[in-house]
C-alpha cells in the first residue's frame, strides 16, 4: 500500500476533511480513553471498599476474605498494570494509526502493520486477564493464614470475546496486506 | 502482454482467496462459537427459576423467593432482546468476511458491512447498558414499596468502556475506508 495525500481542490476535498476531522476526534478520543483509563485504575487500587465489592467478587473470591492493606494495594495495582501497559501499547499503536490520517495521509503505509500490533495486543490482552486474575487472588488472600491462600483461575466469554476482536483486527490487516501485495505483485507483471 | 503473464480478475481472486480463505473462516466460526456460547451459558443459568432467584437475589442482596412466574418471563426475555443484538454483530462479522473471501475487500460493499458490524457493536453494549436496570426493576417490582435493593441502580461496568472503544474503533476504520475508497473512486474518474 502507498503512502499517499490529496492535496488542493477538486473531487474529494470534502472527503478528504472529513477523514482529517475523524483523524483528529480519534486521537482525541484514544488519548483520553488512556488517561481515563489510568485514572480509574489508580481509584479502584485507593479505594479498598471498591476491591471489596467490585475487584474480589470480579475474580471468583468472597468480600470477606481479602486484605486491603497498603502493600496488598500496590502490589494489586502493579498487577494490573501487566494488562493495562498491554492496552496503553495497543492505544500507542491506534492514536499513531488515526494520526497519520489526521496529518492527511489517505492510505499510510503503515495501517496494516499497525492493526496487527493493535490485533495481538488485543490477543495478549485476553490471555493476560485470566492470569492477572489469578495473580490478584494469590495478593489479596496473601495476608490470610496459610489454610486460606487462594489462587483462582477463571477463563469468561469476555476474555474469549477480547480474542475475537484481536482476530477480527488481525484478520482485516491480513487481508488488507494480501491484497496490497497482489495488487503490487500485478503491476510489477505488467 | 500475453495471457500468461497478466492475472485476469478471475485468477486475483482466486489468489487472494486461497492467501486468506483460512483466515476468513476461522474468524467467521469463531464468531459463531462464541454467539453460542453465550446462548448456552443464558440458556444453562436461565431455564431454572430457583437458580435465577437465587443468584439474582445474592447479587441485589434481596430475598426472591416471591418472584412471580410473570417477572421471570419478562426478565428471560430481557436477556433473550440482549442476545439477539449482540447476535448482530456476528451476522455482520459473517458477512464481511464473505465479503473478503469473495475479493471485495477495498470496496464500498465491504466498508458499509464494516461500519454495520461497528454499530452493532456500539448497539450490543447500549444494549447491556439498557438490560441491567431493566432487570433491576423487574426483579423489584413485586416487592413492597420501600424495600430497596443493597446495590444502587446498575447501568455501566468498567468492561462497558473496552467494549465501546472497540466496537467506535471498528466505525472509525470504516469510515476511514470509506472515504479512501470514495477519494480512489474519484481519482480514478478523473484519471
Amino acid at each position: 500500500m502507498m503512502t499517499s495525500t490529496v492535496a488542493g481542490g477538486g473531487a474529494g476535498t470534502d472527503d478528504f476533511k472529513a477523514l482529517r476531522r475523524l483523524g483528529a476526534t480519534m486521537c482525541f478520543v484514544v488519548a483520553i480513553g488512556g488517561a481515563l483509563a489510568e485514572l480509574a485504575l489508580a481509584w479502584v487500587w485507593l479505594s479498598p471498599g471498591i476491591i471489596a465489592e467490585y475487584i474480589a467478587p470480579h475474580i471468583g473470591l468472597a468480600t470477606g476474605s481479602i486484605n486491603t492493606d497498603g502493600a496488598t494495594r500496590i502490589l494489586g495495582f502493579l498487577a494490573s498494570m501487566i494488562p493495562l501497559s498491554v492496552l496503553f501499547y495497543a492505544l500507542h499503536q491506534a492514536y499513531a494509526l488515526f494520526d497519520n490520517y489526521r496529518l492527511g495521509q489517505v492510505f499510510p503505509e503503515d495501517a496494516p502493520r499497525r492493526l496487527r500490533r493493535i490485533g495481538m495486543c488485543m490477543l495478549a490482552l485476553a490471555v493476560l486477564r485470566p492470569v492477572t486474575g489469578a495473580m490478584l487472588s494469590m495478593i489479596l488472600t496473601a495476608g490470610n493464614p496459610p489454610s486460606q491462600y487462594m489462587l483462582v483461575i477463571g477463563l469468561s466469554i469476555e476474555d474469549y470475546m477480547i480474542a475475537l476482536f484481536g482476530g477480527l483486527i488481525l484478520a482485516i490487516a491480513h487481508v488488507m496486506t494480501e491484497a496490497a501485495r497482489l495488487a503490487a505483485d500485478n503491476r510489477l507483471i505488467v | 502482454m500475453t495471457s500468461n503473464t497478466i492475472l485476469d480478475s478471475g485468477d486475483r481472486q482466486h489468489a487472494l482467496q486461497m492467501r486468506v480463505a483460512g483466515l476468513c473462516h476461522l474468524i467467521r466460526f469463531a464468531a459463531l462459537a462464541w454467539i453460542g456460547w453465550t446462548l448456552l451459558i443464558i440458556l444453562s443459568h436461565w431455564t431454572d427459576i430457583e437458580v435465577v432467584k437465587q443468584s439474582w437475589g445474592h447479587y441485589l442482596k434481596i430475598d426472591l423467593t416471591t418472584l412471580p412466574h410473570a417477572h421471570y418471563a419478562e426478565a428471560f426475555a430481557v436477556v433473550l432482546i440482549d442476545w439477539a443484538i449482540a447476535a448482530l454483530v456476528v451476522v455482520f462479522v459473517w458477512r464481511l468476511f464473505g465479503c473478503y473471501l469473495r475479493g471485495s475487500i477495498f470496496s464500498a460493499e465491504a466498508v458499509e458491512v464494516m461500519r454495520n458490524l461497528g454499530w452493532a457493536g456500539v448497539a450490543a453494549v447500549a444494549a447491556d447498558m439498557t438490560a441491567r436496570p431493566l432487570l433491576q426493576l423487574i426483579f423489584t417490582q413485586h416487592l413492597e414499596t420501600g424495600v430497596s435493593t443493597g446495590r444502587p441502580w446498575i447501568w455501566a461496568e468498567p468492561n462497558d468502556a473496552l467494549h465501546l472503544l472497540m466496537a467506535l474503533f471498528i466505525v472509525a476504520i470504516a469510515h476511514i475506508f470509506r472515504t479512501g475508497v470514495e477519494i480512489a473512486d474519484d481519482n480514478r474518474q478523473i484519471v
